[in-house]
């Protein structure tokens, strides 16, 4: 078979895994899953691989994701058992006061630190559940506070290597040192968190207005005040291991590279150490990995590992680089669109996927720039609609189960649609600023693309 | 639609976790009920002696000021005044001061509601005109003083029911909890009972905390109440549901704090046999009051009231 048959007969049968997912025809990790052994099936058959295991050797490349997601789980799991992120969250909601536009701003930067450090889904369900509940004690409506702390939390998964899963992804494909996101992705983050907070508080500027009376100021700071954070937090030394084994974990990954080791093993440290200093409900705590997630990237790895193999993504970023030519701000530019929109419409984790082996494809340009479009792109691109981020999803379904409100896809798109546009116009200018200013830090060396040292 | 509904249930249990952190934290529980003021309403009947000697116990060891009047009609005005003045006469010869607020011409409810609205802190301490058989606390809304003021009263009313035997201080400190739900008048409620227990200065005596468990059978709370307070705060947990661990947990903290308090809890089903058969007398039961009802099952109150120990009936305003 031709090498041209072969890409697209693996492209269209990835697409077709897509359009599955998009359209949720089966559950996200069944259709990875099977697409996954389709293709498997269809590389022997058309010799594309000389053998099944070869999807092991594609699979290899991507364990230390897998070992990442693990470690973090374990490792979230434990400290959200310990009470500890739910304190920390009545602590910041009681400083506000219950004042309407400062709970919004203390929501929004919670839900941002918080998707930083545990990672977007752990945040949102945590954030969201007191949102619910402060914005029904203090008569509040939900809409803006769950809207805006959706938003909020995927400029959160720009902070650092394990923030989100895109960037993990694209973190661990090009190598990138934890580092690194401190100097490049976490000051847009919180560019794009201020862009995100202003847009969104004047879009919702008549559901947050400031208490007219000293008497409604009391009235709102003795519902807050109510909130007993100790009341979740009821081991104290589990509460405190929790913590000291989360900090620690955090400056793991950032002395990981000094020590020589990678934010893998960094995770599956913190996880073991949660575990044996927790020392209850172990298997409990196991179970509660999403074990799902991991299998649909299982999947998701060897669908792109075998499409890779047709060099049809090679292909697809050279006629990309040819229609864009050698301008970096072009290419910055088409890489931040183009995984924006289309994180917007599906998944961004396959999307996410499928671009990471485009970027060293794409000759001629320096790679660096184009790794943080793709992190920036993909992360933000799903706050266009309704579907486009696991956080909005959540948010969506929080709204419409726990408060019965329900949002149509034209007032979401009027708030995220904007919202997305600016951030990425914003993502674009940024990375065309640091190319401009020379302020890209160079990947190390054998990263994709790059040379290998030796 | 899967992954949905896993999210859907873990922002759901967040949820619960966050409303149980706002029930617990209109429930804290930060010290003794103040106890700097006492209206003592007398009825003539041979209460009024126990009345007196709770009002002694409690001044013992503290500086307390006292408003004494009449709960009762006896149609003669003159008389009522007596006996308001006696009982002044008596509490002075023990080196107790009480102010006295004559019967004039209001009705007894009205002229305690007055009282009561001028000393807002106080506690009430009143003997029960029906006696032993005063079943339901509700069923009795005639427009006594006793009914009216419990109803509508925002203190903590002491209600003598009968004679203490020959040690005033032991049902003061032998407090007991009856609790079922999570509201800011359970936690009063245990405000009141850290306060009897703290009477004599320290806190110091044995809290029994009766919870009347109402939901289906729950081995975790089985095994809660198999292993009391102090063991692991963690082992609360499960009562987190039923909306109680905040506040056990805070008694469970105070008892640590205070080596001299001992906290027991018990744990009985509403209906039948509400309160073992077994449990000792000369205790001070302390009831909850929300809105106009008590906060205990019938069964409970019927236990409580059916027995001639005193009673605290706390509501949730403070």
């Amino acid at each position: 078979m031709s090498e041209t048959a072969l890409q697209i007969l693996f492209g269209g049968l990835m697409l077709a895994t897509y359009a599955v997912i998009a359209f949720e025809l089966l559950h996200k990790t069944v259709a990875a899953l099977v697409g996954a052994l389709a293709m498997t099936a269809a590389a022997i058959a058309t010799g594309l691989v000389d053998s099944y295991t070869r999807v092991y050797d594609v699979l290899g490349h991507d364990l230390p994701i897998l070992a990442v997601i693990i470690g973090t789980s374990i490792l979230v799991e434990l400290a959200g058992q310990s009470g500890l992120f739910h304190f920390v969250a009545i602590k910041i909601v009681k400083r506000t006061g219950g004042h309407p536009v400062r709970l919004f701003l203390a929501l929004q930067l919670l839900v941002f630190v918080f998707a930083a450090l545990l990672t977007i889904v752990p945040a949102m369900l945590i954030v969201s559940g007191l949102t619910l509940v402060i914005s029904k004690s203090l008569r509040l409506s939900p809409t803006p506070y769950l809207l805006g702390i959706a938003f909020a939390s995927n400029s959160g998964t720009l902070c650092t290597f394990a923030s989100g899963m895109p960037t993990l992804m694209v973190g661990s494909a090009a190598k990138i040192p934890y580092g690194q996101f401190l100097v490049v992705s976490l000051p847009f983050a919180l560019v794009s968190l201020v862009v995100c907070y202003c847009w969104t508080r004047y879009a919702f500027r008549d559901d947050l207005t400031a208490p007219k009376t000293d008497h409604e100021r009391a009235e709102l700071q003795a519902t807050v005040e109510a909130f007993d954070e100790w009341a979740l937090a009821p081991d104290l030394a589990a509460f405190s291991r929790a913590a000291i084994v989360l900090c620690l974990t955090i400056v793991g990954f950032a002395v990981a590279k000094p020590l020589g080791v990678g934010p893998d093993f960094v995770a599956l440290v913190g996880g073991a150490a949660m575990l044996l200093f927790h020392g209850k409900h172990v298997e409990e705590t196991v179970k509660k990995v999403n074990w799902v997630v991991i299998l649909f990237f299982s999947g998701l790895f060897i669908i792109v590992g075998l499409v890779k193999e047709t060099h049809a993504l090679e292909r697809l970023a050279g006629t990309l680089t040819s229609l864009t030519g050698d301008s970096v701000l072009a290419n910055v530019a088409t890489v931040t669109w183009f995984s924006g929109v289309a994180s917007a419409i599906v998944d961004n984790i396959p999307v996410a996927a499928t671009m990471i082996p485009m970027v060293p494809a794409m000759d001629g340009i320096p790679h660096e720039p184009l790794w943080w479009s793709l992190i920036l792109g993909a992360n933000l691109g799903g706050n266009a609609t309704p579907i486009g981020s696991i956080s909005c999803v959540i948010a969506l379904h929080a709204l419409a189960k726990e408060a019965g409100i329900q949002i149509g896809w034209g007032r979401f798109l009027a708030v995220g649609g904007v919202l997305m546009i600016v951030q990425l116009v914003l993502a674009t200018l940024w990375i065309a600023a640091y190319v401009a200013f020379d302020l890209l830090p160079e990947l190390p060396a054998g990263a994709p693309g790059e040379p290998t040292g030796h | 639609m899967e992954a949905n509904d896993r999210n859907n249930a873990l922002v759901h249990a967040n949820v619960e976790r966050f409303e149980a952190a706002l029930a617990a934290g209109r429930s804290r529980i930060d010290g003794p009920e103040p106890l700097d003021s006492l209206i003592i309403v007398l009825d003539g009947s041979g209460q009024d002696e126990t009345t007196l000697a709770i009002v002694r116990e409690l001044c013992l060891e503290r500086t307390c000021m006292l408003v004494l009047t009449c709960g009762i009609q006896v149609g003669d005005p003159e008389a009522e005044d007596e006996l308001v003045l006696g009982a002044q006469r008596a509490l002075e010869a023990d080196g107790l001061h009480a102010e006295v607020v004559l019967s004039g011409s209001a009705e007894n409810h009205e002229r305690i509601r007055s009282i009561r609205q001028e000393h807002r802190g106080a506690w009430l301490v009143m003997p029960s005109p029906f006696g032993h058989d005063y079943a339901d606390l509700r069923a009795k809304s005639l427009g006594t003083a006793v009914e009216v003021t419990l109803t509508e009263s925002e203190m903590p009313t002491i209600l003598v029911r009968g004679p203490l035997g020959d040690v005033a201080s032991e049902p003061l400190s032998r407090p007991h909890l009856i609790v079922r739900e999570t509201s800011p008048a359970t936690a009063r409620a245990a405000r009141v009972a850290l306060a009897m227990l703290t009477h004599r200065g320290t806190i110091a005596g044995t809290l029994t905390v009766t919870f009347v468990y109402g939901g289906r059978p729950d081995p975790d709370v089985d095994d809660v109440v198999a292993r009391g307070f102090g063991v692991d705060p963690q082992v609360l947990m499960p009562l987190l549901s039923h909306g109680l661990s905040g506040i056990l947990h805070r008694l469970d903290v105070l008892s640590q704090m205070h080596l001299g308090l001992k906290l027991e809890l018990r744990l009985v089903q509403p209906g039948g046999e509400a309160i073992d058969e077994d449990i000792e007398h000369g205790r001070l039961h302390i009831l909850p009051r929300q809105g106009d009802r008590t906060h205990v099952d019938d069964s409970v109150q019927d236990f409580v009231l059916g027995c001639s120990d005193p009673v605290v009936v706390v509501p949730a305003v403070s």
